[in-house]
């Protein structure tokens, strides 16, 4: 998965403080973006920096069929966990 | 439904709370978040954690019950206490107990609510926490003021804050997947989506509430959501509370947001709301905001609050709250589309708008298929006076419903009253639709068609008709005649865009049915640049319809990734706008593409979604019936190839009970469907005859692509003698490189050329036809052995099986025979992957405990049985790809179930 489209699978506020974050905007004004207290911007980032790695590292769910990786609805995902679903009740 | 949902999408967070509270810095986290966000469970997820690993946890919830009492929240923590106790003695004791409890261990408590400590509490917690005795897991509610000792917790850098968000879009899915315990349909997916915003506490509720009202029901193994979608009694009392907590000022603010969302910022002025009101109101979470253009469009803070507002808010404060609505957009230079929501709230506040307003209202209802709206604002339009425009509109509102006997009654006098070309081509269009899809009169929908064009002269509307007389050529399968008719349609360059699009999307379909892809993809691109993106879902229909054909092309041609990349995009485009015959359209689209890929199992979880999505209380559309026969018919096909003939049979008979005139189209296109169902019964002869019939029959109706595809299939049902030099004369006719690969592959089997179908197996793989791919190979296979040569045999047999391994129980003909295997006995089999490996006979001898000459007599079976001439050969057979040296990974060296291990 490509940054953007992972970014755009993140709950917003976590999308949001990345972008704020690699923008260069210091933690006083994330936290003013945010609405959020300033001490809660380092926890937040560091979760959202967790997140945003786990869906750059997730397998590419169209597979060996080399098609494209789908739009950012997680269509695919869930599609794949239906697959999952469907081979499980077989 | 499982009684306890799985924690999904809380890794992370839990990986950061366990961090903090192994390492030195800090002693522990304060989880804040809206309510319902999941903060109570992470925190008792850590708190499990923490036990696991070792420490003493406790746990304690605050609550605006014992917020009164000192210590209320924490005293069963605290040792009993003498009656003179001082709270800093408590303090001080508290500590020391609570060590020696732990024995030793971490203390590690979890404080749920802590924002409504008592002061007591708060301050035995910082005590605890500041001086290292216990860390701590507690959650607070952001937005509600907490005690200054737990303020201080994270303010002092003790503790950290983590702010808690609600779950993303996918992992909502994957909640309630995992919840409901399998796959929901897409609309049901982003319904729960957009009524949860990934709060949990919302998710869960509404599911249950789905749950026990039956509204949310498994049909055909897919979760589905049927009905409109109340507020949960529990929500319900929830959001009361909150909103009865609010000033009168933002109460009336959310009800006009409630009755008029989304409204912009501008239409709120002109009712009388100020700026701080909004701002007030977005702070309290009743209203959110957002960037439109050069104004500010204005909804509530939840979907859920307008159901509830709107339930509270009394008759005829309603009135009020429309009228000021209707005024406050009207007086704003409205756009013409406002003139729905302008005319409805007149409606709703009892006042009866001028008959102009309601006839443009009921036309943009009806472009945007809203038909129930569109007969009400019809209907108002005839009580404010006679108009003839109204009842023309009120007509198509009708057929739109499905209430096509009151719709021909109404449409049988209307041609008469006609005075122009364009009303006389209008009716006779909606009439003939209405016989066609309606009352399933397909001839009678052509004489009206006949008739309006022998009266009408104006080419612009007579090319109207010519469109949906090519529709109705396209479902009889006459698709020459079709696009004869369609022609003249396409080269007009005055043809308003809405016809022109039905035209080309007609247009292409008829010749991807003729195997013209390249001229179906050329018209498609060019069709789908008249597109306008805001112009409503009867746009979106037609487009998307476009759309499907092109991907359609793309797929026949051979281009499986164009054809994915289209289908995805129309998929969520149908998605987001919540039109269900636009998302089960690409949902077969999708199917069909997984199919063609062998992704049986895929392609059934789509072609379902299909089906239920199209099983919904809407309204049947007049398309929906050719959308779901296409997805039917899919269906019973995938059943088919996977040996499930009654699953097969199930679907067909669906498909024949569809509503509507008959499909003949479908008798040809896209193949011979009852032969795979004669093969999934074992009938293959049987299977040969009726696809040789059904080209029989695509050559009569002039389909080239259908009866190629049709010729195909017999030669993969083993008779490729019979149909080769067909598919030579065809070759000219059908466009694409699948075309001439299909053509070659059949060449390559009647002559029985391993090597050709070698490469034609590689060609299908590499555009991701793995079925096709396994097959070619498997043919490769007999076709080597039969030369005598074995080493070529068992590569491909390996090949083929590891293509078919992806194809997800496909059972067709060639993949049988496949299955029939080299019988190598366990120990021929054992001894052959050793060699394979490099060992020598005798470290192979040695391994097994057995003399060097009973390990060369096997290995002498075993180049005997895969006719090869040694050790090189043995190798290159088991390192091909797809050929795993475990043992029965490939069928083609399976070994001999009769034969002892021993032996």
């Amino acid at each position: 998965m490509d940054l953007a489209a992972a970014l755009d699978e993140l709950p917003e506020v976590h999308a949001t403080v990345l972008r704020l974050h690699r923008a260069g905007t210091d933690a006083a004004g994330i936290a003013r973006e945010l609405g959020i207290e300033v001490e809660a911007v380092a926890p937040l980032l560091r979760v959202a920096e967790a997140k945003l790695a786990s869906l750059l590292a997730a397998p590419d769910p169209s597979g060996e069929t080399g098609l494209r990786e789908g739009t950012p609805d997680g269509g695919l995902r869930s599609h794949q966990r239906c697959l999952d679903h469907a081979r499980n009740a077989t | 439904m499982i009684a306890n949902w799985p924690l999904i999408g809380r890794r992370e967070e839990l990986s950061l709370i366990e961090r903090a509270l192994s390492n030195g810095q800090f002693h522990g986290l304060l989880l804040a978040g809206a309510p319902g966000v999941g903060k109570t469970r992470l925190a008792r997820e850590a708190l499990t954690a923490a036990e696991a690993a070792g420490c003493f946890t406790r746990w304690a919830a605050a609550s605006r019950a014992v917020a009164a009492i000192p210590f209320g929240a924490m005293a069963h923590l605290l040792p009993i206490a003498g009656d003179n106790s001082t709270h800093l003695q408590l303090l001080q004791q508290a500590g020391k107990w609570m060590a020696a409890q732990a024995g030793g261990r971490r203390v590690v408590l979890g404080i749920d609510d802590a924002h409504m400590l008592d002061d007591a509490s708060a301050a035995l917690l910082f005590h605890l926490v500041i001086n290292g005795i216990a860390s701590v897991v507690a959650t607070l509610s952001t937005g509600e003021p907490a005690p200054g000792p737990v303020t201080a917790l994270w303010k002092d850098g003790a503790a950290e804050r983590l702010e808690i968000q609600a779950l993303a879009r996918a992992e909502v899915s994957e909640l309630v997947e995992a919840a409901l315990g399998g796959p929901v349909e897409g609309l049901t997916r982003e319904r729960l989506w957009l009524l949860s915003r990934g709060n949990i506490l919302y998710l869960r509720e509404l599911v249950r509430s789905g749950r026990q009202t039956g509204d949310l029901a498994c049909v055909e193994g897919m979760w589905r959501w049927a009905g409109p979608v109340s507020a949960p009694p529990q929500l319900a009392e929830l959001i009361q509370v909150r909103m009865s907590s609010l000033p009168t000022a933002l109460r009336d603010l959310g009800e006009l947001v409630a009755f008029g969302e989304p409204l912009a910022f501008s239409v709120l002025t002109r009712a009388g709301v100020s700026a701080a009101q909004v701002e007030a109101a977005e702070r309290a979470g009743l209203l959110s905001t957002e960037e439109a253009g050069p104004d500010i469009r204005v909804r509530l803070g939840h979907p859920l609050f307008g159901e509830v507002i709107r339930g509270q808010t009394p008759q005829m404060r309603r009135r009020t709250v429309h009228t000021t609505l209707a005024e406050a957009v009207g007086s704003g230079g409205p756009r013409s589309e406002d003139a729905v929501r302008i005319a409805t709230w007149y409606l709703e506040a009892g006042t009866l708008p001028e008959a102009g307003l309601l006839v443009a209202a009921a036309g943009w209802a009806l472009t945007a298929l809203d038909y129930q709206r569109a007969e009400q604002l019809c209907r108002a339009a005839g009580e404010a006076g006679t108009n003839w425009r109204a009842e023309r509109l009120l007509a198509q509102a009708l057929v739109g419903q499905g209430k096509a006997g009151p719709a021909e009654d109404l449409l049988a006098g209307q041609f008469a009253r006609a005075r122009t070309d364009a009303e006389r081509a209008e009716i006779a269009g909606v009439r003939a639709l209405n016989l066609y899809w309606g009352l399933n009169q397909p001839e009678q929908a052509s004489a009206v068609l006949d008739g309006a064009a022998a009266q009408i002269t104006e080419s612009v509307q007579r090319a109207g008709l010519a469109a949906m007389r090519g529709r109705f050529l396209l479902n009889s399968g006459r698709c020459p005649q079709a696009l004869a008719v369609l022609g003249p349609v396409l080269a007009d360059p005055d043809v308003p865009h809405r016809v022109m699009l039905e035209a080309m999307a007609t247009a292409t379909m008829a010749l991807v049915v003729c195997g013209r892809y390249d001229d179906a993809i050329a018209i498609a691109a060019r069709g789908r640049q008249l597109a306008r993106p805001t112009a409503g879902e009867g746009w979106l229909l037609a487009l998307d319809e476009l759309a499907a054909a092109q991907a359609i092309a793309y797929l026949w041609r051979g281009q499986f990734a164009a054809a994915a990349t289209l289908a995805e995009s129309g998929y969520q485009r149908a998605l987001e706008a919540r039109s269900p015959p636009n998302v089960a359209l690409w949902a077969v689209v999708r199917g069909q593409l997984a199919e063609a890929r062998g992704a049986m199992t895929e392609a059934s979880v789509w072609l379902r979604e299909a089906i239920a999505t199209l099983g919904g209380p809407a309204p049947l559309h007049p398309y929906q019936g050719s959308i779901a026969r296409t997805g039917l018919d899919a269906l019973a096909r995938v059943a088919a190839l996977t040996a499930d003939p009654a699953g097969a049979q199930a679907a067909l008979v669906h498909a024949e009970a569809l509503p509507g005139p008959p499909m003949t189209l479908f008798d040809t296109w896209p193949g011979p469907i009852h032969a795979w169902m004669a093969v999934a019964r074992g009938e293959i002869p049987a299977a040969v005859d009726l696809a040789l019939s059904t080209a029989a029959e695509a050559r009569r109706r002039g389909q080239p692509g259908c009866e190629l595809i049709a010729l195909h299939d017999v030669a993969r049902l083993g008779a490729p003698t019979q149909v080769a030099a067909r598919l030579d004369e065809l070759a000219p006719m059908v466009q694409g490189d699948l075309a001439s690969l299909f053509i070659r592959h059949v060449a390559a089997l009647a002559a029985a050329n391993g090597a050709v179908l070698d490469g034609i197996a590689a060609s299908f793989a590499a555009l991701g036809a793995n079925l096709l791919a396994a097959e070619a190979a498997a043919a490769a296979a007999g076709s080597h052995r039969q030369a005598g040569r074995g080493a070529s045999a068992a590569a491909s047999a390996a090949r083929a099986a590891g293509l078919a391994a992806t194809c997800e129980g496909v059972r067709t003909p060639a993949l049988i025979a496949l299955d029939e295997p080299v019988s190598l006995t366990p120990r021929e089999l054992e001894i052959a992957r050793m060699a394979a490996s490099g060992l020598s006979s005798r470290a192979i001898a040695a391994r097994l405990v057995v003399a060097v000459r009973t390990v060369d007599n096997a290995l002498g079976q075993v180049y005997a049985k895969l006719c090869i001439g040694g050790r090189a050969e043995l190798t290159a057979i088991f390192t091909v790809p797809g050929c795993a040296l475990a043992p029965g990974s490939s069928p083609m060296l399976r070994p001999a179930h009769a034969v002892s291990p021993a032996g």
